[in-house]
């Protein structure tokens, strides 16, 4: 009788096994799948997954791309990006600029029209026009402090913005400098920048999401609640219906936008899922239509097995990105304000190996902050720390240990080293693969890596939070705002900007891009550009850039017109499905 | 007891569970010397680097199949024999590493459990009334307590001071001892803030019901102390079924450990704790399901060898569930 037992307890113990290894995957998907039964006649549905629910979708909050990638779905600005990342036409039909290059003067349409979709009936109200002064309200609202945007400096060329953005909310003065900021509506179709300095690149400075127009009452009755389904107030091609805060949200077409009848993806929605390899399952079970944002890219172990795989190789897609995947220094904590230090840490990574071995998706190993694909980028230029990224990666070594040596570590002796990132299993694998590289570069020093979740880890490195709580490395990736190295150079490491977790501080490289910000030749402009790089990351490597991005992402082969966007979020809008596949696949 | 000792070597299970877990226990002590780069004559490469064995990671290698050959220049003929897992690093070295952790937390949790809680059951029901009243109330108090997030809170706290490295008094001393432990010491106090308290309730129990019987009676009748009572007399009669019960848990705490680890609160990276790597497995399951298999093989294993050591004493220690 008791071998009976143990056979049964054997079996129901492999039962356990994997059950549990299956749970996670199956539970997620039936839920996406309840709440869209996929069969003709049924609203044409994109199914994606949000790696992670969006900090924010008020447009003058947002920082992160699942943010801006939810913004531009639900609002438009004055102008966009076009494939190329050149600026063109959206709400603004055309614009001008004085003499001077002081001001600019947008004209825009008339025909759209902000919306809301009512939370129980599922009606659409049309509550008028977007007008000058909704942009106007914005660009206020986003430079108010008691918002703290965490990207206002981004709009500091605007007259009164600094002032208004520094101001003390309890000043009796505070009305008059929210009055004084540069953006006024001439009349109900036209809005005017006053600017303190001569910009040529502002137009893409109005295709942020901080200027995008806001509807002032629907703000002003929900305050922070403003953003939940059956408040929120919109005026691009998608609207909210339903937000599940960290498990599931569906966003639904607007059909009173202007061009609603050139729109064929109706919904768009998907559970709020954390961990790649189960988006990835539910992509091959055919739950989901792409591995893309604002989902997640193939995870990293399955990159050899889709390029093998017959049908998944012709769903891939790389392309380049804006974007650069770094490790920053916190420059202002011990050993490594020392520029020697963080040259031998930034040269010990063999960054070829990481994109070949473990990234696999065609990244381009970098030596530059600013990526290719921006204007004034020097990833080109060789002569910008080609010490990162040599042929010969045992030189590359014997540099980086000469220099830690030369710091006073010989073979990293009495170096206690962090690094840290926000947890994920991609950041984990990066982490740990650099973490050995450095263990074998140094065989002295202790290399340790932490992770935060996201939210924890920004506050941790913001740069007025306490020295001692900040890890030595950090990593973290800078993508596009706009396609101008103004948005890397000055956006993040200027030395007053809020993204500048370094704590990078070099009045010689704040002059430089100063400059380069107030003249309009291309050529000198590219010139100063390159000489703040020289700065960054070759003279006092205030960085390690790791490599250039690249789109790495899975489209199922209904996915008929898939357009990417240069910037954080796609035109979802023009993208088409052909359905009938879809549902066949899925039957 | 030669009684008991004779029943549980004949217990098929128990003696094969036991011989098990004593050559797991020989290997992790001996992993340092028996693990596939000595073995296979690969440690003067890995010093070279100053990399542990269960650290060495070759990125060239990821994901390798079990049975295939390096092609790192410096590791050239080395085999993986069970496979090489995201990073490049040997899953077999890495398991048997991994069984370090495992048998320490079962050894540690289990004997910090017993002794608190043995001596906390035992003075509860000795003792009784209104003391024993108060006594359980606070472990029902303790059974309350979400102890996974307790043991959240403890890490975040101790790694961010950790960070701080300005650490004196008793937090510099729980530091050090964590840092002595290899990151363990917050899996150890989990799992025994978690499990003494159980043990408590069995102690007290078994007190009260010794404390009736009459030798207990007639040890105070010919004046024994307080002290003799329970050390001489109590002890010895709740210590057996106190051990037993502790046995079966044992494969509690193997299995609560791999979960703390499993979702990244145990041991700190690189250490292999079997629940990391199957959470690393378990990530490339689709593409490379061999990752998973060895560590998984391994939990399993350890954690029936102790269900059937302990089936085993338990029937051994207690005639009446003999041959049920």
């Amino acid at each position: 009788m008791k071998s009976r037992w143990i056979l049964i307890a054997l079996v129901a113990m492999a039962a356990m096994l994997f059950s549990a290894c299956t749970a996670a995957p199956a539970a997620p998907a039936a839920e996406g799948e309840a709440a869209a039964p996929a069969e003709a006649g049924e609203a044409v549905t994109l199914d994606t997954v949000f790696s992670t629910e969006p900090p924010s979708l008020d447009p003058s909050l947002g920082s992160d791309t699942q943010s801006v990638w939810a913004v531009r779905q639900m609002f438009m600005g004055l102008t966009g990006f076009n494939e190329a990342a050149e600026v063109v036409p959206s709400l603004a039909t055309e614009w001008s600029v004085s003499e001077d290059g002081l001001t600019w003067t947008y004209k825009m349409r008339d025909d759209v029209n902000w919306v809301k979709r009512d939370a129980d009936t599922g009606e659409f109200e049309d509550l008028g026009p977007v007008t000058a002064g909704d942009v106007v309200f914005a660009v206020g609202r986003t430079l108010d402090p008691v918002e703290a945007s965490p990207y206002a400096s981004m709009l500091y060329m605007i007259e009164g913005a600094e002032e208004f953005n520094a101001a003390d909310p309890a000043a009796e003065n505070f009305e008059e400098m929210r009055a004084a900021v540069g953006v006024t509506a001439l009349d109900d179709t036209t809005v005017e920048f006053k600017l303190k300095k001569p910009t040529g690149y502002f137009p893409a400075i109005t295709g942020l999401w901080i200027t995008f127009p806001q509807y002032a009452p629907a703000v002003e009755e929900h305050a922070e609640q403003w953003t939940e389904p059956g408040n929120i107030v919109t005026n691009g091609p998608y609207t909210l219906e339903t937000w599940q805060h960290g498990a599931y949200m569906r966003y639904v077409k607007n059909p009173l936008w202007f061009d609603a009848a050139n729109v064929q993806i109706e919904v768009i929605q998907g559970p709020i899922i954390e961990s790649e390899s189960t988006a990835m399952s539910m992509y091959e079970a055919n739950e989901i239509d792409m591995m893309a944002d604002p989902g997640w890219s193939p995870p990293l172990p399955d990159m050899d097995r889709i390029k093998a795989d017959a049908a998944l190789s012709e769903e891939l897609l790389i392309a380049p990105r804006t974007c650069t995947y770094y490790y920053g220094f916190v420059n202002a904590k011990p050993p490594f304000d020392n520029p020697l230090v963080r040259k031998a840490f930034a040269a010990a990574v063999d960054r070829q190996s990481l994109i070949d071995n473990l990234l696999k998706g065609e990244q381009v190993p970098a030596h530059s902050f600013v990526s290719p694909g921006n204007f004034g980028n020097a990833a080109g230029d060789m002569d910008i720390a080609p010490w990162m990224v040599m042929e010969d990666y045992a030189a590359q070594l014997d540099q980086a240990r000469a220099w830690l040596a030369e710091a006073g570590y010989p073979e990293g002796e009495g170096l206690d080293v962090l690094l840290m990132y926000n947890t994920s299993e991609a950041h984990a694998q990066v982490a740990q693969a650099v973490q050995a590289m450095w263990s074998e570069a140094f065989p002295q020093a202790t290399v340790s890596v932490e992770n935060q979740e996201w939210q924890v880890y920004l506050n941790t490195l913001l740069p007025d939070a306490p020295l001692e709580e900040k890890p030595h490395i950090y990593r973290l990736g800078w993508c596009a705002d706009f396609p101008d190295a103004a948005n890397w150079l000055i956006g993040v490491f200027r030395s007053n900007s809020d993204q500048n977790y370094a704590m990078f501080n070099s009045p010689e490289f704040d002059a430089l891009v100063d400059e380069a910000d107030s003249i309009s030749d291309p050529a000198r402009r590219e010139e100063l550009y390159k000489q703040a790089e020289q700065i960054l990351v070759d003279d006092v490597t205030a960085i390690a850039p790791l490599y250039y991005y690249t789109y790495v992402r899975l489209y199922k082969p209904w996915m008929t017109n898939i357009v990417i966007s240069p910037v954080t979020g796609d035109p979802i809008h023009e993208w088409t499905i052909d359905t009938a596949a879809k549902a066949a696949a899925r039957q | 007891m030669g009684d008991a000792m004779r029943s549980l070597l004949h217990h098929r299970l128990a003696v094969s569970s036991i011989v098990f877990i004593l050559v797991l226990a020989l290997i992790a002590i001996l992993a340092g010397l028996i693990n596939p780069y000595v073995l296979q004559g690969y440690s003067d490469a890995l010093a070279a680097t100053n990399q542990a064995p269960f650290a060495k990671q070759t990125l060239q290698d990821n994901y390798a199949r079990p049975m295939t050959e390096s092609k790192n220049p410096d590791l050239q003929g080395f085999v993986y024999y069970a496979g090489a897992d995201n990073l490049g690093r040997d899953i077999l070295t890495r398991t048997i590493y991994g069984a370090r952790i495992s048998l320490s937390v079962a050894l540690v949790a289990a004997l910090v459990s017993l002794i608190i809680g043995i001596a906390y059951g035992l003075t509860s029901g000795y003792l009784g009334g209104r003391v024993d009243e108060i006594m359980m109330r606070f472990v029902d108090f303790l059974y309350g307590l979400p102890i996974v997030i307790v043991v959240i809170l403890m890490q975040v706290y101790f790694k961010a001071v950790a960070r701080r490295g300005d650490a004196s008094g008793i937090v510099g001393v729980i530091l050090d001892a964590n840092a002595a432990l290899g990151g363990m010491l917050f899996v150890f106090i989990a799992i025994g803030a978690l499990n003494w308290i159980g043990m408590a309730r069995i102690a007290r129990g078994q007190t009260l019901s010794y404390k009736q019987k009459e030798f207990v009676e007639a040890a105070r009748a010919t004046g024994s102390g307080s002290r003799r009572i329970l050390f001489s007399h109590l002890m010895p009669n709740i210590l057996g079924p106190c051990i037993v019960q502790e046995t079966l848990q044992i494969p509690g705490y193997i299995l609560l450990e791999a979960f703390l680890s499993f979702i990244g609160l145990g041991v700190d990276a690189p250490t292999p704790s079997w629940g990391i790597m199957i959470n690393e497995g378990f990530q490339a399951l689709r593409s490379a399901p061999h990752i998973i298999l060895v560590p998984a093989a391994a939990l399993s294993l350890t954690v029936l060898a102790f269900n059937f050591l302990g089936d085993g004493l338990r029937d051994a220690f207690d005639p009446r569930q003999r041959g049920v």
